[in-house]
């Protein structure tokens, strides 16, 4: 919206200068990607539908971490709230079905987003930082404690069924297809509310903002709520998913790989395709360090151990190429390329 | 007589916690640059000092564990060339975000290749019993485990001698030039790349020295990273980012608060000594960002 567009994009009406999708062949696109993926669990086997919903779980927690990053507001505790929303499902979910339990995650997680997200009010930028690492080490002591009389801290979650009907493999599966696509279609219209326009005087500077008579506690509670909600419903899916959740699962380096992987290599403030995309590189990067170290381990006896290493050393590549290379990230790339089709063939 | 014990612990191990937030705050005065790596960076210490007193190239224990220090502070030198040449200047001018974010890609290379490298076992130094024994030194009825007494030691020369380069000698002073202005420094004839990547040089030796330590403390495993980074982040932020003497007494005091209040709070809620740091972190993040000597910020429309 805000881009500047190429000469030969003419907007002849509000209608169309605020319209969604900009062009027929969007549709066209968005079907066929529908479509597509509605037939996947035809086609593919299980493993790799699993891997789909593990995207659109990951999708879901960086956009929201997205929606935050780019209003100037850093977390790095947004894997502990992902814990917080997989735990309240887990505590939760045999008492009340998943369609309340969902939602009521991700309002546990906004409130406890929310309560470690109000020093922002007073400190800037990488103080930030520092405060969410707390929040993120601290969150996860309180889930250990909550869990310390259950043997290994794990907690179980009943599955996904309406009225004893219990969902079975696609229908899981197009269930989390529907809830990415519902949340992904709202965080892409934030840009056009008064968040939106709220978080970009933030994040130039929330001072300026101010005296523009932006509401900054109103604000920032707020992107972090929404931010929170949404890590909380992707903990509550992976809490459904997985059926069982410990606190080792969402440990601090995941908090970093959200940040890094997800929003910086996946795109900064392209909160649907760059949040997916990044999210596409954290789950591939996972099953490819998988399958090189199973496929290696035979000969090389003492790479077994260190999938999680390998994993660690190709993030932190990964991270720093984008960084030189490509700073706006992967969404980048795809705009790059959408912007030469659009005047293709006569770019002049 | 225990609290006596428990402080004087406290002081011991608060000067290798200033050594790592020295680490942290001399890249962040000089070169602007929030170090989210410098728990990687203990972590990478410890492994490389355990791999070069392996090999035993003198008989005598301590002083083979004082070679492995050297010999590994000379391959942190060769890092921080390639960290200051390879990922930061490309960055240099860009938004802190971006910097931010390099520094985590750098823990994340440097912790991901110690894993690679040797695993997640638990490991201890060669001969480190014969150099730090079991049985701690008695005065009176205070019991020091001899670790604290040579961590101290070595972290009070490392500490003395960098505040006699910065403070009194012309390289500290082209320092402390470049971290007020970069260009002004420039004009004056001081090469700001040249200066970079010496804070990066001493931020390694200083982080390598605190792996030392935590390594003969804790057990050499990945978890000193955590430690690393809970330990330096709020010492740090309690004397002021941008202030190294400041850095020192944020580490005395966070060994203080640890090993008393913590200690004590572990009596009654088993666990919650290891979240105290962040506690004690959040706490002064709130009521005083800028740390007691850290120069506030002011910010202008």
């Amino acid at each position: 919206m805000s881009e500047s567009r190429p000469c030969g994009v003419i907007k002849e009406s509000y209608e169309k200068d605020m319209a969604f999708f900009e062009k027929p062949f969007h549709y066209f696109a968005i079907g066929i990607l529908t479509a597509i993926l509605l037939l996947v669990p035809y086609m593919l086997p299980e493993f790799y539908v699993n891997i789909l919903m593990l995207i659109a779980i990951f999708g879901i927690a960086i956009m929201g971490l997205n929606l935050l990053t780019n209003a100037y507001l850093f977390s790095v505790m947004h894997a502990a709230l992902m814990g917080v929303g997989a735990f309240t499902t887990a505590f939760i979910s045999q008492q009340v079905p998943f369609y309340i339990a969902i939602p009521i995650s991700g309002i546990m997680a906004a409130l406890v987003s929310v309560f470690f997200g109000l020093p922002s009010l007073r400190i800037k930028v990488f103080y930030l930082l520092f405060s969410t690492t707390a929040a993120q080490f601290i969150i996860e002591w309180i889930l250990n404690w909550l869990t310390r009389d259950i043997p290994g801290s794990a907690v179980y979650t009943s599955p996904i069924a309406i009225a004893n009907h219990q969902f079975t493999m696609p229908e899981k599966y197009y269930l989390y297809l529907t809830i990415t696509a519902i949340l992904a279609y709202l965080i892409a219209h934030i840009n056009r509310t008064p968040l939106g326009k709220a978080m970009v005087m933030m994040a130039e500077k929330d001072y300026a903002a101010q005296v523009q008579g932006v509401n900054l506690l109103k604000f920032k509670t707020l992107a972090f709520a929404i931010s929170g909600f949404y890590a909380g419903v992707a903990g509550s899916l992976w809490s459904y998913l997985l059926g069982l959740v410990t606190p080792e699962h969402f440990p601090f380096l995941m908090s970093w790989e959200l940040l890094g992987v997800g929003v910086i290599v996946g795109g900064l403030g392209s909160y649907v395709w760059g949040s997916i995309l990044g999210s596409i590189m954290i789950i591939v990067v996972t099953q490819l360090t998988t399958i090189i170290v199973s496929a290696l381990a035979p000969h090389l006896p003492w790479l077994g151990a260190s999938a999680f290493g390998l994993r660690a050393l190709m993030y932190g590549v990964i991270i720093a190429l984008i960084l030189i290379l490509e700073p706006r990230g992967l969404a980048s790339l795809l705009r790059k390329v959408k912007r030469y089709f659009d005047l293709w063939p006569f770019s002049y | 007589m225990v609290l006596l014990e428990k402080l004087i612990l406290g002081l011991a191990a608060g000067t290798i916690y200033g050594v790592m937030a020295l680490s942290f705050v001399l890249i962040y005065r000089v070169g602007k640059i929030v170090n989210i790596a410098v728990g990687d960076m203990v972590l990478l210490g410890s492994y490389l000092i355990f791999a070069f007193s392996g090999l035993r190239l003198i008989g005598n224990p301590a002083m083979n564990l004082l070679l492995g220090l050297v010999m590994a502070s000379f391959v942190g030198l060769i890092i921080a060339i390639a960290t200051e040449r390879f990922l930061m200047r490309p960055l240099y001018g860009q938004s802190i975000l971006a910097l931010i974010m390099m520094t985590v890609a750098l823990g994340m290379i440097l912790r991901g290749f110690t894993i690679v490298e040797w695993g997640t076992i638990l490991r201890v130094f060669p001969g480190q019993h014969e150099v730090f024994p079991p049985v701690p030194l008695k005065v009176g009825v205070i019991e020091i485990p001899y670790v604290y007494i040579w961590s101290t030691v070595g972290s009070l020369i490392i500490f003395g001698s960098f505040l006699y380069l910065f403070r009194k000698t012309l390289f500290g002073f082209a320092m402390r030039a470049v971290s007020l202005n970069p260009e002004a420094a420039a004009t004056h004839g001081i090469s700001i790349k040249r200066i970079y990547t010496y804070t990066w040089m001493i931020g390694y030796v200083a982080a390598f020295l605190a792996g030392l330590v935590l390594g003969a403390i804790n057990g050499i495993n990945v978890t000193i990273t955590y430690l690393g980074l809970a330990r330096a982040l709020p010492a740090a932020l309690i004397g002021g980012l941008d202030s190294p003497g400041g850095a020192m007494l944020g580490g005395l005091l966070l060994g203080l608060i640890e090993h008393s209040i913590g200690t004590y709070l572990n009596m009654f809620i088993p666990g919650i000594r290891d979240i105290v740091p962040y506690i004690v972190l959040l706490i002064v993040l709130i009521v005083k960002p800028y740390g007691l000597f850290g120069t506030e910020r002011i910010e202008r429309v």
